[in-house]
């Protein structure tokens, strides 16, 4: 097998009875962009705690630079750049504290990087960390993980909270660095409209197992999406090509892998079917991780029409 | 490392300068007179704030990450965890050499500017500020290791207050004397051997990531379990004999007492309200129908003491401190002021409406006296004399206010000091008419106690007061303790006018006193099956050591009791073994758990229930194979390049 | 040469940057020699993976749409792409059928509608423009 820079291979891990990873397992190519996508609380904040050693799996190992995570030495960790999930900084140091400290664990800190990196978003100076705004944090997290050159980044949600401009400015800074350095990136994201924009690979993290672990081209190569209303009664077919049908109040919703030419000439023939699309990362995300059922007031407001359930 | 000790600056220089001045105040709550000049050897202040500030600092230094929630942002560098480790000790070790260098320079600033009898002068108290103030050393790391442990916020609380109480009250009642003063090389070393046990035991913990879902490592385990479950099985010592203690108290208080009516001993059960009938009881505690009212002497009933578990919880005491004392005349006139005779002999003295402490002592040349001299304040006739006597020579000694030294005063007729004495109440004492005249304002009088007679002191001439066999004499009964078992004395009672000897053998009969007997024992059983072996194999200890040594079982007493604690902790030990073994704990954990049970009993056994829980050793793992991924790409050798 | 994409459609993106390269010569709107953008250059402009772009450019590589000069950068070789006819294709074929849907609505026939496009086709002088098909 290839060198992956890190993989993770069966871990499972529980908190308490909640099963949380079961069986995770992706890897991380050299120079690839990898985005761990999934709800509130699928584990993806716990999958990069075992990555980084903060966690032991219960089963399982994760590897990185092909060490297990449990035993990284500081040789290892020199070689990893975090972003944590809320930009989390000294709340008691001055922005050049923060650099010195910097500075001063960690062997291969470039200063002069940093510097105009810093003067670039104008940061330097004794600004007090407390004060800085998130935009500003984030981008002060950004510069610290990537100032000694790391193989690796890991950015657990570094847009959470973030406004889109300061998004799109993070997401610009990350773009430098991947055209520049040939780094790997793992980062998680709730903001997919970005990830579709610099991942090379996502994984979509659901109930503690990846239902997807693709390349980002792939997907849009392999699935499909229609609309699809029965005639007659026929029901929506089922098996490995559909991902999903989910009612709407005339027919269904398909979304479709690798949908064969015989199965939409099936569908054209017992209903109408609009012309198949590509869905967004978007769609895709929420046909897959979503409700089956409708929206949140759908019932109760149907029950106040008096149109009852359908 | 440099930069790992200038994260820490914040709470480093907080600590320092707040602690440094908090000591430094707590400091300067005394004099310098009782600090500095002749020092009292006791600061309760200091002692207070020592520990309450190495607690504080302890645990801050310990979660100040976890606090930040910066701990993750701090381990994903390239430092080893035992560097971070180290740092953090560092920091604490700095601030607590500061507070322990700067607190009494602070001190000895403030009394500068603020006290009048400040001068540059003797450095005596130093040792005794910085042995107390050494509690906030061990303090700070029991703070630290109970802060550091991968565990819940209850169990560090608990831990902390188990192994502080535990350990300080231990060391307390172990290094304070029968003299009243504290053993200073024990208690140095004891607080130095738990600071350095528990800094390290700290240095492993912060080593190691808390997670609930697994056990701990052994190593953790043996170095931070341990020295838990110690100071557990401590504070469990404490809290069973006072419960033991409570429950003799109570034996005591229903077992019927002697009193003499008719000529002849009695026993009365209960002490009743005046008036009412006293029921005499037999040799079995049984009533036998006799009761009588009034007209009873009431024996002294002096039943084996039972000391509390601990004497409160209370500075060391470095020595019996400076003996104060006023002298001058009542009608005002002359020379009024003050004496401090100091532990070591030293005598200073100071003049009302004067300031500044003048050194004073033996003759013009301001000896020294030896140390632990003692002196009194004479106060017959109508000015108050001061009189040391020298622990040396055994010569006695008169402060001469004009001279500003003390003169020799030896007892008239070639009498010898015996000691101080006080003539007791005037209603009493067998005090020559004229001197009472002349002391009018006063019940109490201090008198020196000759070999041949009393002695006061009126205007500075001895004055012999009355035959020493004539005070001394002693008509009161006297009891004797023929067996200081708690629950089953034996008392003696020999009454020197009557002649009448007296014994009875108590033990429980009646229902209460069995009830309040079997609760001592039953209390007696929890203690730690090592100290009671121990206990009962040494010989008989002082009533303040009880916390320590079971008098139920020391100096031999039932054998039957010791071996019925040893076989509850078998039992005990059997259980944690069965539980450990059914959550699928190692083999090292369990002879671990049941060594600590054998050797220290149910406390241990808590400790096992609070420290190996079922969630850390829930199995789980997931039979395979996993499901796949619905959408799946291999990966191929192309996004590999 | 303006090289446009949209992040959120279906299409690959890599797919999305080729085509617009091959798009732009097609349209003539490029000219042979010229260099392209730097990968990093265009993946800031855009707003991508520097990785997409890169692959991106490999395509066009090996569809002799570009040539890789070392340490230059990439340069239009002038060879117009035939894949780019038919993605135009597509399009086209996607407005007639709403063209169509629209005028089946209307009531037409076929072959009045075949009769009306031949007419705007004429106004148009649409054949003559255009070298190619």
């Amino acid at each position: 097998m290839s060198p992956a820079i890190l993989e993770f291979d069966r871990v499972q891990r529980w908190f308490g009875p909640h099963r949380v990873l079961q069986g995770l397992s992706f890897r991380v190519q050299p120079g690839q962009v990898y985005a761990l996508l999934g709800r509130n609380g699928t584990g993806k904040t716990t999958a990069l705690r075992i990555l980084l050693g903060f966690l032991a799996p219960h089963a399982g190992v994760a590897r990185v630079f092909g060490r297990d995570s449990t035993q990284l030495l500081p040789e290892h960790r020199a070689r990893i750049g975090y972003v944590g999930e809320d930009h989390r900084l000294y709340p008691t140091m001055t922005v050049d504290g923060a650099v010195a400290f910097e500075a001063g664990t960690r062997p291969s800190f470039r200063r002069a990087f940093v510097e105009r990196a810093l003067q670039r978003c104008g940061l330097r100076g004794p600004h007090r960390i407390p004060r800085l705004s998130r935009g500003q944090r984030a981008q002060l997290s950004l510069v610290l993980a990537v100032a000694s050159n790391p193989q690796l980044l890991v950015c657990d949600d570094p847009a959470l909270g973030l406004d889109a401009v300061m998004r799109r400015e993070f997401l610009d800074a990350l773009i430098d660095l991947l055209a520049d350095t040939g780094v790997s990136v793992l980062l998680s994201s709730h903001f997919l409209g970005d990830v579709e924009r610099i991942a090379d690979r996502i994984g979509i993290l659901h109930e503690g197992t990846l239902l997807v672990d693709a390349l980002l081209d792939d997907i849009k190569h392999r699935v499909l999406r229609c609309e699809w209303s029965p005639r007659n009664g026929a029901v929506p077919p089922s098996g490995p090509e559909v991902l999903r049908a989910a009612a709407r109040r005339r027919g269904h919703q398909l979304t479709l892998l690798d949908a064969s030419p015989g199965l939409l000439a099936d569908l054209r023939s017992t209903g109408d079917l609009s012309e198949p699309a590509a869905p967004t990362l978007e769609d895709l995300f929420l046909d897959l991780t979503g409700p089956e059922r409708p929206g949140l007031l759908s019932e109760p407001f149907d029950a106040l029409l008096g149109e009852g359930p359908r | 490392m440099r930069a790992l000790l200038q994260k820490d600056r914040p709470w480093r220089l907080g600590f320092l300068v707040a602690g440094a001045f908090a000591m430094a105040a707590a400091i300067g709550e005394r004099s310098f007179v009782n600090v500095f000049l002749l020092p009292s050897g006791q600061y309760e202040a200091l002692y207070f704030v020592a520990w309450i500030g190495g607690l504080l600092l302890g645990a801050v230094a310990a979660c100040y990450d976890e606090l930040l929630g910066t701990r993750e942002f701090l381990q994903q560098r390239p430092v080893p965890r035992a560097q971070l480790a180290t740092a953090r000790l560092l920091g604490c070790a700095i601030v607590l050499l500061g507070w322990l260098l700067l607190a009494p320079v602070l001190a000895w600033c403030g009394f500068a500017l603020f006290d009048v009898d400040f001068r540059i002068g003797p450095w005596r108290g130093l040792p005794g500020l910085w042995g107390t103030g050494l509690v906030s050393v061990s303090a700070a790391a029991i703070g630290c290791f109970a802060g550091a442990m991968p565990a819940p916020w209850w169990v560090r609380l608990g831990t902390a207050g188990a192994v502080f109480i535990g350990s300080f009250l231990a060391i307390d009642g172990l290094t304070f004397g029968p003299d009243r003063l504290t053993d200073a090389v024990g208690f140095v070393g004891a607080h130095v051997a738990v600071a350095a046990v528990l800094f390290w035991a700290a240095h492993v913990a912060m080593q190691v990531d808390a997670d609930a879902d697994r056990p701990w490592p052994h190593r953790l385990r043996l170095v931070v379990a341990g020295p838990a479950t110690l100071g557990l099985a401590l504070v469990g010592l404490m809290v069973f004999a006072e419960a033991e203690g409570d429950a003799v108290l109570r034996l005591h208080r229903v077992y019927p007492h002697p009193v003499l009516h008719d000529g002849r001993v009695l026993l009365v059960a209960d002490r009743p309200e005046p008036g009412q009938p006293r029921r005499v009881v037999d040799a079995v505690h049984e009533p036998v129908g006799q009761e009588f009212t009034g007209d009873e002497l009431w024996l002294p009933r002096d039943l084996p003491r039972f000391g509390s578990a601990f004497r409160g919880f209370e500075r060391p005491r470095w020595s019996s401190g400076s003996q104060f004392s006023w002298f001058g005349s009542f009608e005002a006139r002359g020379i009024t002021g003050q004496i401090l005779l100091g532990d070591d002999g030293e005598v200073w003295w100071s003049r009302v409406g004067r300031h500044g402490m003048q050194r004073t002592g033996r003759g013009e040349g301001h000896e020294r006296f030896a140390p632990r001299s003692s002196m009194r304040r004479l106060d017959c006739g109508k000015s108050t004399g001061v009189v040391v006597h020298d622990a040396d020579t055994g010569a006695l000694w008169r402060f001469d206010a004009e001279r500003a030294c003390f003169v020799p005063a030896p007892l008239p007729g070639g009498d010898r000091f015996v000691r101080f004495t006080t003539g007791g109440d005037r209603r009493l004492t067998v005090l020559d008419a004229a001197l009472r005249a002349r002391s009018e304002d006063t019940n109490q009088l201090d008198l020196v106690e000759g070999e041949h007679t009393l002695h006061a002191l009126v205007d500075g001439v001895w004055q012999p007061v009355a035959p020493v066999s004539a005070l001394l004499q002693q008509t009161w009964p006297r009891s004797e303790l023929l067996d200081a078992d708690p629950l089953a004395p034996v008392l003696e009672i020999r009454t020197a006018a009557d002649g009448i000897t007296w014994r009875h053998e108590f033990a429980p009969h009646t229902i209460w006193e069995r009830v309040h007997a079997g609760a001592a024992l039953l209390w007696s059983l929890w203690r730690a099956p090592i100290v009671q072996v121990a206990a009962h194999t040494a010989g008989g200890a002082a009533p303040e050591q009880a916390w320590f040594v079971d008098p139920l079982v020391s100096a031999g007493r039932r054998t039957w009791l010791v071996l019925t604690g040893v076989g509850l902790a078998v039992l005990l030990a059997w259980r944690v073994r069965r539980r450990l073994r059914a959550l699928g704990a190692p083999v090292a954990a369990l002879r671990f758990w049941i060594g600590a049970v054998l050797l220290l009993g149910p406390t241990a056994a808590i400790a096992s229930l609070v420290f190996e829980r079922p969630r850390a050793y829930a199995r789980r793992a997931l039979a395979e194979p996993f499901a796949a991924p619905r959408i799946l790409t291999p990966v191929t050798e192309e996004e590999v390049a | 040469m303006i090289i446009r994409i949209d992040a959120r459609s279906a299409e690959p993106l890599f797919e999305q940057v080729v085509f617009a390269v091959k798009s732009a010569v097609a349209k003539g709107g490029a000219a042979a020699g010229e260099r392209l953008p730097s990968v990093r250059e265009l993946a800031r402009d855009l707003a991508i993976n520097p990785n997409t772009v890169m692959r991106a450019y490999e395509v066009l590589e090996r569809d002799g749409v570009v040539v890789r000069r070392q340490g230059a950068g990439c340069f239009l070789t002038g060879r117009g792409s035939e894949l780019a006819t038919g993605e135009r294709k597509k399009q086209l074929v996607d407005l007639l059928r709403r063209a169509s849907t629209e005028a089946f609505h209307l009531g037409f026939t076929a072959a009045e509608v075949k009769k009306a496009l031949a007419e705007s086709l004429e106004e148009l002088q649409f054949h003559s423009k255009r070298s190619q098909p």
